[in-house]
């Protein structure tokens, strides 16, 4: 049996940005738990404080209060080895393929960035080629810049290179949200593969519960900043304690109504 | 919130336009390599010396000997005009140059400090800097060292940089925002490693318009400059000083002052097309990918 | 004589004819309701633009389109203005990009008004309370002075839809209505234009890739693919027995991603 031991651990988180004069908390005292095998849906419509928490748990903001424990150590991005190694296993998808893809890169080199930024030792052609079979992709395509893809299969060339470096955590930050419905199912089904495939302990920040119930087993509900509810994915879809986590779930569109006539 | 991608035909067929040369380019690009053809050749030959005042047919009339006529001192004029060439693109590129390194390099700087207060200190000193007017610029340089060929070159490019870097750093800050150096952030990418290869292979098409015009500009302000004496002095052939000379004759002897005024519109309007030219065609790329 | 008619309409780019879409036809009746489904690269957007003649100049339209008497593909720019707002009105995506940032939504709300109906002063502001308490926008005093950025995206859309009502078109085209907006939002939003669509007895044209949000208001469908009709019908008929391959496929991954586990899950793929 293995001991699920606390991948992210963050204590009263706050951030707060100012804007001529008025101050705005985008995070107002979250506390979350990541643990390893459990993936976690962060769940919240816009202005909910989504992207702050995404922005720190990647490292790339640092909270204005509070606390972020990654494998038990805080946080630092000074310590240049710290965060080394804490990039090579988190890494992350972003919402839209179209811009988050450098334009004037051939894909070879972008698959392969961070092996090159992280110094990760071995064939890294070899590798991009590997990763790039794993999402799906023909290994060919090295050579070809991203405007020459289609949404999905440029979101495959970005999820290729969040699994380069053979990380441990995947963030997706509403990863099929910009995609065309029936590539949707296909990229989900690539999420659910990789997960089971290499051990990823996901983190799937989103406004669609649809998706979040059907990649991870616990859950969390934001509202201006705060936790309104969290637990595992069941409870929190089949009883819901809190008035917004139930209106969230009366909103998921069904196909029950259909125009009479 | 989810946006739909949109990669309709349209997108496509805009991008098959990347290949075609729009009439800008056409026109520029002919403009300016006329008047380069005519500088490169003046290094191999030219009709007359230039300093040669020959038979003494003072401010002739364009003939078969002197095409273009002959000044007050009985030089070929079109000896001057082809060696002028020479001096306005030794003067473009020098000037350009400096403003492409100085700017660039200051406004990539201000973009990417984290510092709100240095990048706010830099973006005064672009502002004041834009304000000053290149030819006092200039006419401070000219009296501080002398009046050549490098000082105007100095000044036209510090004068100029100030636009250039404003430029850079506005662009390089929009980029600094995108998920492509986000994701850069989070593969471990150094904030140099994002400028060299992020930034600046995303922003040079909008710089090397803004280039173009910088050197168009350049020209004009040497041929100010030489207009108002403060230019390389002789026996350096200026389209400007040549000007200046023809001005007290230009009733008797028009061709003169005009065939050099028209070679300083050329290069100009040249330059000047050429940018046009370039941004839209890359315009349409750009939309498409953003 | 059909409210709308498009006989054989095609899109092509100007030059070297790339045909972006082609063979369409459809007729609207007077309170009708037609859905237009397809994903990206379907040309559903381009169609609707067509519709009233906002095509950009790079492309051009070959075919018939009649729109309440007018024929949109042979008009001037000045007949078309005539019939844009006042007999055909339009809400897009963006509520951002379809209102002008500087000036105050109040007034913009106005413009139709004073373009087709002569209306200004009073009796422009008196109308467009009225428009705003149709569309459920409460405090119309403070939000008729407010400029777009001030708003939420739900208040956004709404005042588009408020200035698409104000001079009573016979057809609304809606292209992504509530696309980008909130979820919790996109239902009241749809609710409304369902409601105003009734009462003013307007033909609706609503464009979408969203197909549980268009199964809701529309009851006929066009399904689009790669610049043609692939199939058509009424809206139930498409949902319970798709005919073509494209169409199931839609379906199916409709049925898919709306699947929230332990709650509607409808076909077994889990975990």
């Amino acid at each position: 049996m293995t001991v699920n031991h606390p991948i992210f651990e963050t204590k009263d988180l706050v951030k707060t940005y100012s804007r001529q004069g008025s101050s705005v908390n985008a995070l107002d005292g979250v506390d979350l738990t990541l643990r390893s095998g459990v993936s976690l849906g962060i769940v919240g419509e816009s202005g909910a404080g989504k992207s702050t928490i995404l922005d720190i748990l990647l490292g790339i903001e640092k909270p204005t209060r509070g606390t972020v424990k990654y494998h038990g150590q805080e946080l630092d991005m000074a310590n240049r080895k710290q965060m080394n190694q804490f990039r090579r296993e988190v890494q992350v998808v972003f919402q839209d393929p179209k811009t988050s893809l450098n334009p004037r890169m051939r894909v070879g080199s972008i698959v392969g960035e961070p092996l090159r930024s992280l110094k990760i030792e071995g064939d890294s052609a070899q590798r991009v080629r590997e990763v790039l079979k794993a999402v799906g992709l023909n290994p060919d395509v090295v050579s070809r810049y991203p405007d020459e893809f289609s949404g999905g299969q440029r979101q495959r060339i970005a999820i290729a290179r969040a699994i380069a470096s053979s990380p441990i955590v995947l963030i997706g930050d509403e990863p099929v949200s910009a995609l065309d419905v029936s590539v949707r199912i296909q990229i989900l089904e690539l999420f659910q593969s990789l997960k089971n495939l290499l051990n990823l302990t996901l983190i799937l920040v989103s406004h669609d519960l649809a998706i979040v119930g059907q990649l991870c087993e616990e859950i969390i509900v934001l509202k201006n900043g705060q936790i309104v509810e969290a637990g595992d994915t069941r409870t929190i879809f089949t009883n819901p304690s809190a008035d917004y986590t139930k209106k969230l779930l009366d909103s998921v569109p069904t196909f029950l109504s259909t125009y009479p006539g | 919130m989810s946006v739909t991608t949109s990669e309709s035909p349209q997108e496509k067929a805009y991008e098959s336009s990347r290949l075609e040369l729009n009439s800008s380019l056409i026109i520029g690009g002919t403009l300016i390599s006329i008047v380069l053809v005519i500088a490169l050749v003046s290094f191999f030959w030219t009709p007359y010396d230039p300093n040669d005042m020959g038979e003494g047919i003072r401010l002739g009339a364009p003939s078969m000997q002197h095409w273009i006529g002959t000044d007050k001192l009985g030089r070929d004029l079109f000896t001057q005009l082809m060696i002028g060439a020479r001096l306005a693109f030794v003067v473009a590129i020098g000037s350009t140059s400096i403003a492409a390194f100085i700017g660039i390099s200051l406004g990539l700087l201000a973009a990417s400090t984290r510092n709100r207060y240095i990048d706010e200190a830099f973006s005064y000193f672009f502002d004041v800097l834009i304000a000053f007017p290149t030819i006092l610029m200039a006419m401070l340089v000219v009296t501080i060292r002398d009046a050549s060929i490098s000082s105007a070159i100095l000044a036209i490019g510090f004068s100029a940089s100030a636009i250039v870097s404003r430029l850079s750093r506005i662009s390089a800050t929009s980029i600094l925002k995108t998920d492509y150096v986000k994701a850069a952030i989070a593969c471990g990418t150094s904030r140099p490693a994002i400028i060299f290869r992020h930034v600046l292979p995303n922003i040079y098409p909008i710089l090397v318009v803004q280039l173009m015009l910088v050197a168009s500009s350049a020209i004009l302000a040497e041929a100010s400059l030489a207009y108002l004496g403060l230019g390389a002095p002789p026996p350096q052939a200026s389209w400007g000083r040549m000007l200046l000379e023809a001005q007290r004759s230009v009733m008797r002897a028009p061709w003169g002052a005009i065939v050099p005024g028209v070679m300083i519109i050329a290069i100009v309007m040249g330059l000047n097309f050429l940018g046009d030219g370039i941004r839209e065609h890359f315009d349409p790329e750009m939309r498409n990918k953003n | 004589m059909s409210l709308l008619s498009v006989e054989n309409m095609g899109i092509s780019l100007v030059g070297p004819g790339n045909m972006l879409v082609e063979g369409i036809n459809f007729s609207l009746e007077k309170g009708d309701r037609l859905g237009i489904i397809g994903e990206s690269g379907s040309g559903k957007s381009i169609t609707a633009l067509a519709l009233l003649g906002l095509l950009p100049g790079s492309m051009k339209v070959t075919g018939r389109i009649s729109l309440a008497g007018t024929d949109v593909v042979n008009s001037s720019e000045r007949d078309l203005v005539k019939i844009r707002g006042s007999k055909a009105a339009t809400v897009f995506q963006e509520p951002l990009s379809a209102l002008d940032p500087l000036m105050k939504v109040g007034r913009q709300i106005a413009g139709p008004l004073k373009l087709h109906q002569k209306l200004v002063g009073e009796a422009a502001r008196r109308e467009v309370y009225k428009l705003m308490e149709r569309v459920q926008l409460s405090d119309p005093d403070r939000i008729s002075a407010s400029f777009p950025h001030e708003l939420s995206g739900g208040q956004r859309q709404r005042i588009a839809i408020a200035m698409a009502l104000a001079c009573k078109p016979e057809i609304l085209i809606a292209d992504e209505p509530t696309t980008a907006l909130d979820v919790t939002v996109q239902g009241e939003v749809l609710l409304l234009l369902d409601k105003l669509v009734k009462e003013e007895g307007m033909s609706l044209i609503f464009i979408t890739h969203d197909l549980p949000v268009i199964a809701r208001v529309v009851s006929r469908l066009l399904v689009m693919q790669d610049g043609h009709i692939v199939e058509e019908g009424s809206t139930s008929n498409i949902i319970e027995s798709p005919k073509h391959p494209y169409t199931k496929k839609l379906i199916e991954a409709a049925r898919t991603v709306t699947a929230v586990p332990y709650v509607n899950e409808k076909i077994g793929k889990r975990k």
